[in-house]
């Protein structure tokens, strides 16, 4: 005995719409597996790889998206192709974001002081918190109350959070007032430059465990993006400029970030010695002499120095 | 079957505005009819009241500021009590009118033009620059907007191609429009930003790209920051010399301000290739009383230019940057960028992308014609069933709805691939609360007011009960074509109620009618007038030819009473028929024709007769 899925199947085979039969099996197949996990939506094996469900999605999409059809009489297929490719970039977008997520850096350092220091606060005034948040929420409070607020709040997320503190500066800019915007753009700043440095810290650990691992390239780009995060960070660039040398591409970037770390630590001479050898390589014989020379002033026996001027010449 | 209508991709920018077409395969800009390939977006009406577009309107710019319409695209869709109009006002020498629901309307000769009525007049012109060049009528096409426009931007532009006699197949975003004309027929595979910086508009896009499927990761951008804001700071620094130097404020004369703009828009595209050049504006002004004429004469370095706008440049890519954080991408993961628009010309905005990308951007697209190209491969995709280019767009901006408090809650976030729906259950917020108000906002704000009020419906018949006890589902569903549909239902009772957004373009539905109405029969007009051109050039060419056979039938008939007759006759046909030629009737200067033809058969006749030979 037919089912009711199975007689509207029939219904839906059998209706004059601008489709070839093959394609309404394939669109009504597919409608069925909606209801199942994201992998077989998107006509996959549990586990695949990231590229290949990006790969599934847009073969899919060839197939289903309501564009491929424009114009045509579809009747009840309209919906369904609607409903079925609403699924598919769904699934695709849980996978690849479950699959793209990377392991999160260790958090120790950045958790146990956040705690103690709300757990400080509460201690002193235990409702001092939720009254400022419920002031700060109510709709009849003047916005400019509400902007400082937040403005007070995002001060105090600045250090730990400041991902936070700027949406929070944001809104509060948003909201107005002469005051609170002048200060939201002062601690905007800072919050940035907190954000970067905090990001550029990940990136750093990111580095070195590539380095741990052998990965050149893994630890060249990592310590290339914790020197732009942070442009104070002498030993990003350092490490940056070390490993791009090391990896071979670009000569520029490397020389670029050398260049940087040798501003930013004048005295350091590891750096100018990198940034003479990066030079030496681009052909840049007169820039490496001069930093060898400098290299030469501070520590007149350095070897590496020597020998290195001797390539000069 | 029959070869299909064409199709057209058209560009409708700030500063030119370009169409396109897809022959054999390939994607093609079409050149206008003066024979260039962007068309100027502006749009005058002359003393006489003739109206003007493109090329034309922009040439007599100077000598009509206060009639002619540029940079028209910033103020579409947007409400005359906005920032940005108060501001648009202060530095546009035609005059901005408020409509009758706080929509903007220009002000040209004794009427006031809504702004979808002048973007028409460019597709409209757009559209015949196809039709000469296709041969063939053409009625659709993809018309591009920023990503960033909202609702109503989209709906008024969608507006303006309906008054231009154009079914808008769909409205494209131009960043995801340059992708695909950049992509397209390369094996590019990963991910690409495009930074397009136009002449009113900032767009930033991140694609994902593999075998002709081009996925929007994410769209950010400004839809107040573009060239038009680099001229203006040059036309400021003008202005306070020259009060410097004069104590004359020249923002008070509506002519030297245009003449300033176009001279600033001049060097400022100069200083692209120079590293200095000359700003040179004889008799600028004039001062009251018969005293001699002020001139301006300035000289302008590229570093300046830098300085002026640093902030300007450095606040494209802070965007930018906004964009690949949410879209949750590494400069270094793009396999290319890709620069649109004319004002990526400029070295210090390529040098600010290359920065901050740390990444030469890709060259060998056109950044005036790329959108353009685009718009015609998505006409050509969604018109051919065997296309390869399939795009998967985003909703530009999120969609929410007002709660109690004021506030906004976001039920299709940013960057969500369309077609989607999301459902989502409100509870009642008061005692007895027999009817809720369904308000349907677009925008990234928290507070609902700060954000585009799209549309708003009234579920009624709510049970009778506590707060929070009843239960309304409410649905939010964007199909491909991008309208917004919202419906809330009574969960209990099955009550529903629900609305097609069709976010106001600033024109009524009814104004629409009016102005469709009106088009037709102006339509009908311009057809009678372009025949009685035709009829006055036949006129006055036959006119000629008698008048050129007049002396030799003289030489040869003169001395008979009926040569005299007969060219006293013809003397006068040709001194009535010039006469008519002034007139429009057009049965008259039917007449007219015939019998100078009569004239000059008869003529011809007689030379031939008497043995000259007719020339």
């Amino acid at each position: 005995m037919p089912t009711d899925s199975d007689r509207t199947q029939q219904d839906a085979l059998s209706e004059a719409v601008d489709l070839p039969l093959d394609r309404k099996r394939e669109i009504l197949a597919r409608e069925a597996l909606l209801g199942r996990d994201d992998w077989t939506v998107l006509g996959l094996k549990p586990g695949a790889s990231a590229e290949a469900v990006k790969a599934a999605y847009f073969e899919a999409s060839k197939v289903f998206h309501p564009d491929r059809y424009y114009g045509k009489n579809l009747g009840s297929f309209g919906a369904r192709l609607d409903r079925i490719f609403q699924r598919l970039s769904e699934a695709h977008e849980k996978l690849i974001t479950a699959l793209r997520r990377s392991p999160p850096p260790p958090t120790a350092g950045s958790n146990a002081p956040r705690r103690s220091a709300t757990g400080g606060k509460a201690a002193a005034d235990p409702r001092a918190e939720e009254r400022r948040a419920r002031l700060a929420r109510h709709p009849y409070l003047a916005r400019g109350g509400q902007a400082s607020a937040l403005v007070e709040e995002a001060q105090r997320a600045l250090r730990t959070a400041p991902d936070k503190a700027l949406r929070m500066l944001e809104k509060a800019k948003s909201l107005g007032g002469a005051v609170a915007r002048e200060r939201a753009s002062g601690l905007e700043n800072e919050a940035k430059q907190q954000l970067g440095s905090q990001r550029a810290a990940e990136q750093m650990r990111a580095g070195e465990a590539a380095a741990q691992k052998g990965d050149a390239s893994g630890a060249a780009q990592a310590y290339g993006r914790a020197a732009t995060l942070d442009p104070a960070r002498a030993d990003a660039a350092y490490e940056a400029a070390r490993w791009g040398l090391k990896v071979g591409g670009l000569l520029v970037e490397a020389r670029n970030h050398a260049q940087h770390a040798v501003s930013l630590r004048p005295d350091h001479l590891p750096s100018h010695l990198l940034l003479a050898e990066i030079c030496i390589r681009m052909g840049m014989g007169s820039v490496a002499r001069r930093h060898l020379d400098a290299v030469l002033k501070l520590d007149p026996r350095n070897a590496q120095a020597k020998a290195l001027l001797r390539q000069v010449r | 079957m029959s070869e299909q209508e064409p199709v057209i991709g058209i560009d409708l920018g700030t500063t030119n505005s370009v169409v396109a077409i897809v022959q054999g395969g390939q994607p093609h800009v079409i050149r206008n009819r003066t024979g260039q390939n962007l068309t100027p977006s502006v749009v005058a009406v002359t003393n006489a009241g003739k109206r003007l577009v493109g090329q034309l309107a922009k040439r007599q710019a100077i000598t009509n500021p206060e009639n002619t319409v540029y940079a028209s695209k910033r103020l579409i869709g947007r409400k005359f009590s906005s920032d940005q109009i108060r501001r648009a006002r202060e530095s546009l020498p035609y005059h901005i009118v408020c409509g009758e629901h706080d929509d903007v309307r220009v002000q040209l000769g004794d009427k006031a033009i809504s702004l979808p009525e002048i973007s028409a007049a460019v597709l409209r012109e757009l559209k015949l620059d196809a039709e000469a060049t296709l041969g063939r009528s053409v009625s659709k096409a993809v018309v591009t907007v920023p990503a960033y426009f909202n609702d109503g931007q989209r709906q008024a532009t969608k507006d303006a191609g309906r008054i231009a006699g154009l079914d808008v197949l769909r409205i494209l975003n131009e960043p995801t429009a340059a992708a695909l004309a950049y992509g397209f027929g390369k094996q590019v595979t990963g991910k690409i930003a495009v930074f397009d910086l136009g002449g009113g508009t900032l767009d930033v896009s991140v694609l994902e790209v593999a075998k002709g499927v081009f996925d929007v990761v994410a769209t950010g951008g400004d839809t107040y920051l573009g060239g038009e804001d680099f001229d203006n700071r040059i036309i400021e620094m003008l202005v306070m010399n020259f009060a410097k130097e004069h104590g004359v404020d020249l923002r008070k004369e509506r002519m030297a301000l245009q003449r300033l703009k176009d001279a600033a828009e001049r060097a400022k595209i100069e200083l692209s290739e120079l590293q200095e050049t000359n700003i040179n504006l004889p008799f600028l002004y004039t001062p009251p009383g018969g005293t001699s004429a002020i001139h301006l004469q300035a000289s302008l370095s590229r570093s300046k230019l830098e300085e002026l706008t640093r902030d300007l440049v450095e606040r494209t890519v802070e965007i930018a940057d906004k964009v690949l954080h949410e879209a949750q991408v590494y400069p270094d993961e793009l396999r290319e960028i890709v620069l649109v628009g004319g004002m990526t010309r400029m070295p210090a905005v390529q040098a600010a992308v290359k920065r901050h990308f740390q990444r030469d951007p890709s060259k060998g697209v056109h950044p005036e014609e790329v959108v353009a190209l685009g718009a015609a491969l998505q006409a050509d995709a969604l018109m051919q069933p065997s296309s390869q280019v399939l795009l998967l767009d985003v909703t530009p901006q999120s969609l929410g709805v007002a709660i109690a408090g004021g506030y906004n809650r976001v039920l299709i976030p940013k960057n969500t691939t369309v077609p989607t729906s999301v459902t989502e259950t409100f509870h009642t917020s008061r005692d007895g609360q027999t009817t809720v108000k369904i308000m349907v906002l677009q925008g990234e704000s928290e507070l609902a007011h700060q954000n585009e009020l799209l549309g708003e419906f009234i579920l009624s018949g709510l049970r009778l009960a506590p707060r929070g006890e009843v239960e309304i589902d409410v649905t939010f569903e964007i199909n491909s074509e991008g309208i917004v549909s919202v419906s809330a239902r009574d969960k209990e009772t099955g009550l529903e109620q629900s609305i097609t957004v069709t976010a106001s373009g600033g024109l009524t539905p009814d104004e629409l009618k009016n102005i469709l109405e009106q088009q037709a029969d102006s339509m009908l007009e311009a057809r009678i007038s372009s025949e009685v051109e035709q009829k006055r050039s036949a006129l006055s060419s036959a006119a000629a030819e008698v008048s050129a056979l007049i002396p030799r039938v003289r030489q040869l008939t003169g001395s008979s009473e009926f040569g005299r007759e007969a060219l006293r006759r013809a003397e006068e046909v040709i001194a009535s028929a010039r006469a008519a030629a002034q007139g429009e009737d057009l049965s008259a200067l039917t007449d007219w024709v015939e019998q100078l033809e009569r004239t000059r058969v008869l003529f011809v006749g007689v030379l031939e007769r008497l043995g000259a030979r007719p020339q």
